[in-house]
């Protein structure tokens, strides 16, 4: 499918703008087109499993849509979408936890430890991971998932958080020594694989 | 950050990731878009339409009534009912030619008939209902269902559907083909439409264009979602 032609060479600002002026659901329509790529790739390195990537662009563009009316001209669109992907990446693994994967999931990560014991051990410890950052405060796992997890710079992590560099950098100061006590008290075999 | 917090970016920075999402992934996730997109304008019609659409219905009711009450004192002032017998229409007279005799027509042809032509010399109120029922058969011819594929079988698909000569009004319609008419931008110009396939999709075809000869076909996924123009 091609972009509508009357919109195709305006960039995500110019097409939220005229959704905000015009109430041009169209325009809308394309603007989210325009950011999938951009969610797509954020959702990659959030998440192993397709169909989780697949969840997580779905919700984040439904997110763009229901709030673009709130978007704010000032900071940029692809910043704005950043940090709805955000929110719905901690949203998810909540969600994902409750549906009991941190349980139920793990037969068929060990049915593909048989094919790859690595990939295996990645997956346990994304399970583990996302387990331990639902237990700190959530701006600081915002943080900390901007900064290792997508590999932004503070300062990147900054605008996409509406926060001062520093304050990026002390959140995930604090957020550490949390997040390495939770680790050991989930799955004490990482802990005494690195402490040995 | 101490030493012992390290293995906890080391965890994070070893992650798996999920493979680039495919480029069929993707133009699924932009089909759905404009599919949320089309929903929104619909209820967006609606919620503009509502409000007109009570009050079209309250006034076509409240000069329906009006026009029969209207009719029955009209007909009643000029001895057109029998007095005797109040169900009995009686016929006018020749004796009496006057004034009466065209409403006296009118009335007597509504009874007698249930027609289904419209009636010009009453053009205030019981043309307007039957002339809803008449278009309504009519336009029901043009709403075909012959399940055919547009991607294979366009000829015979064309040559089986049946459309109008010239533009239906799209107010006889159900409110979802109109709506869709109306985002298709072919309201003034819609011939008829077909339930058929696309490559082995349920789909619709709004037939549309000046002319019978001169008509071009969308086709669009429900709700309204524009799958190709032939």
């Amino acid at each position: 499918m091609t972009p509508l032609s009357k919109y195709e060479d305006l960039n995500e600002e110019e097409l939220m703008r005229l959704y905000q002026d015009e109430n041009d659901l169209d325009a809308l329509g394309e603007m989210a087109i325009l950011l999938l790529p951009k969610l797509a790739s954020i959702a990659r390195k959030r998440f192993s499993d397709k169909n989780l990537v697949d969840e997580a662009v779905q919700e984040a563009w439904i997110k763009v849509i229901k709030n673009a009316k709130s978007f704010q001209f000032g900071s940029k669109v692809k910043t704005w979408a950043y940090q709805i992907v955000n929110n719905t990446y901690l949203d998810l693994i909540r969600r994902e936890s409750t549906r009991g994967y941190l349980s139920d999931d793990l037969a068929p990560l060990e049915n593909k430890a048989d094919n790859s014991a690595e990939f295996a051990e990645n997956s346990v410890n994304s399970i583990t991971l996302n387990a331990a950052l639902l237990k700190i405060p959530r701006d600081q796992a915002e943080a900390v998932v901007l900064i290792f997890q997508d590999g932004c710079t503070y300062e990147e992590a900054g605008k996409i958080l509406d926060v001062p560099a520093g304050t990026v950098k002390s959140r995930v100061n604090r957020a550490m020594p949390l997040l390495a006590e939770i680790l050991r008290e989930l799955d004490p075999r990482t802990w005494n694989q690195k402490h040995a | 950050m101490s030493e012992k917090d390290d293995f906890v970016e080391d965890l994070f920075r070893n992650l798996p990731k999920a493979p680039p999402m495919s480029e069929l992934d993707l133009k699924r996730h932009e089909k759905m878009i404009r599919s949320h997109i089309a929903e929104m304008k619909i209820d967006q019609a609606k919620k503009e339409g509502s409000i007109y659409g009570r009050f079209q219905t309250q006034f076509q009711l409240a000069a329906g009534f009006l026009v029969v009450v209207g009719g029955i004192s009209f007909a009643t002032s000029q001895g057109i009912f029998d007095s005797k017998d109040d169900l009995v229409i009686s016929m006018p007279t020749p004796e009496k030619p006057g004034s009466g005799s065209e409403a006296a027509e009118g009335v007597g042809q509504e009874n007698s008939e249930t027609s289904q032509t419209p009636k010009p010399k009453n053009p205030e109120g019981v043309e307007e209902f039957e002339s809803g029922a008449t278009n309504q058969s009519d336009i029901d011819k043009f709403i075909n269902n012959t399940g055919l594929d547009y991607l294979s079988d366009i000829q015979k698909a064309k040559q089986l559907v049946k459309i109008s000569s010239s533009p239906i009004s799209i107010s006889e319609l159900s409110q979802a083909y109109g709506k869709c008419a109306i985002e298709l931008g072919i309201n003034e110009e819609l011939l008829g439409i077909d339930k058929g396939k696309y490559d082995g999709t349920s789909v619709l075809a709004f037939y549309y264009g000046s002319s019978r000869s001169t008509a071009s076909i969308w086709i669009v996924e429900k709700p309204c979602i524009k799958l190709e123009n032939l």
